[in-house]
């Protein structure tokens, strides 16, 4: 059975997180992590603040935030990224405005990046009322590689410190400077979302409307994962 | 309610928390928590669960949904249960349907029976 995309529709904010066993379109707001085990597509109105994981993240909008890859990272023409991009094949076309480090390698690989699977959920969500038994936490979150995860984690400091500074000039730099890690993508291994949605749009026209709403007085207030981390973190050190 | 491009759709085994609002209609297959504020139309299919609280101009429940509905129609189709309690112009609850809590509503009634006055 072919299961149907999911779909945050333009003109529509979520604050707060997404995960689960689908594929996702993004054509509204996201203030916030999403790790889906299919496709994830940033649509060109799309608008994402936080850390992404799905099998393939494709990013025809905006994305702040880092970006993992269990198969393939594409960024786009038209595209706006600030952050690290982590997946076995890294696509980025000239023409997307893209800032921060690339890594070509599996997720997890604690030579290539520093991923931390807390970055995906809300340490600050209230948890659910008990108003029914709790539901099995998401099954999917990839139980076998946690001790890979442990040791990145571990071996964070270290990496962060031979990384090479990532502080380039704040507005975009065009994709040809990454396009050494570029790694040509047959349009026939593109996510099916890939193929039939077009890519138009004017981001700045959305970035500047959708501001991020305010969280009623009753609700804790959320703790969005802190984007940028290591960059933070090393300039402690120094 | 039909599906395209301009509905939200939350599938089976996605798993969404948070606040969402704005306008769009949303179609919840797979789990929703926290609050939904949306100028348009939400529907909870059979295997959706939506646990908040929800403000829409139409809801429509074919799964589960824990949390006060406030909207201009409510409806609990067979095979729903909305468990809290909802305020709407208009409230149907079909056969099948199971809606759990109390029901706010302008009620008219003729000369003499008006029992505002009493509470």
């Amino acid at each position: 059975m072919m299961r149907r995309t999911s779909i945050l529709p333009a003109g529509v904010t979520l604050v707060g997180e997404i995960e689960g066993d689908a594929d996702l379109i993004v054509r509204g707001r996201v203030e916030g992590p999403i790790h889906v085990s299919g496709a994830l597509v940033i649509e060109a109105t799309g608008i994402v603040r936080g850390h992404v994981r799905a099998r393939s993240v494709l990013v025809r909008g905006v994305l702040k935030g880092n970006a993992f890859g269990d198969d393939v990272v594409r960024v786009e023409a038209g595209a706006k990224l600030v952050g690290e991009l982590t997946a076995p094949r890294v696509t980025v076309v000239p023409g997307a405005q893209f800032r921060g480090q690339v890594h070509v390698g599996e997720v997890g690989d604690p030579r290539l990046s520093t991923y931390d699977p807390t970055l995906h959920t809300f340490s600050g969500w209230p948890a659910p009322t008990a108003a029914e038994p709790p539901r099995a936490e998401a099954d999917w979150v990839l139980a076998p590689t946690a001790e890979l995860w442990a040791a990145d984690a571990a071996s964070a400091p270290a990496m962060a410190e031979t990384e090479p500074a990532a502080t380039g000039p704040t507005t975009g730099v065009t994709a040809a400077a990454a396009a050494t890690a570029t790694v040509a993508l047959p349009p026939e291994e593109l996510p099916p979302e890939a193929l039939e949605a077009e890519a138009p749009a004017d981001v700045d026209e959305t970035l500047s409307e959708a501001r991020p709403p305010t969280l009623p007085p009753e609700r804790a207030p959320l703790r969005m994962p802190r984007i940028g981390r290591s960059r933070a973190r090393r300039r402690e050190w120094t | 309610m039909s599906i395209d491009n301009v509905t939200g759709y939350v599938g089976p085994g996605l798993v969404v928390r948070g606040q969402v609002s704005g306008e769009g209609d949303l179609v919840v297959d797979g789990v929703f928590e926290g609050s939904l504020s949306l100028r348009g139309r939400v529907a909870v299919g059979p295997p959706g669960r939506l646990r908040a609280p929800v403000e829409a101009h139409l809801v429509s429940v074919e799964g589960r949904l824990e949390g006060h509905v406030t909207a201009g129609e409510i409806v609990v189709r067979e095979g729903g249960r909305l468990h809290g309690d909802v305020r709407a112009p208009s409230v149907g609850i079909e056969d099948g349907g199971v809606l759990l809590g109390s029901v706010t509503m302008d009620v008219e009634l003729p000369p003499g029976l008006d029992d505002s006055e009493e509470r």
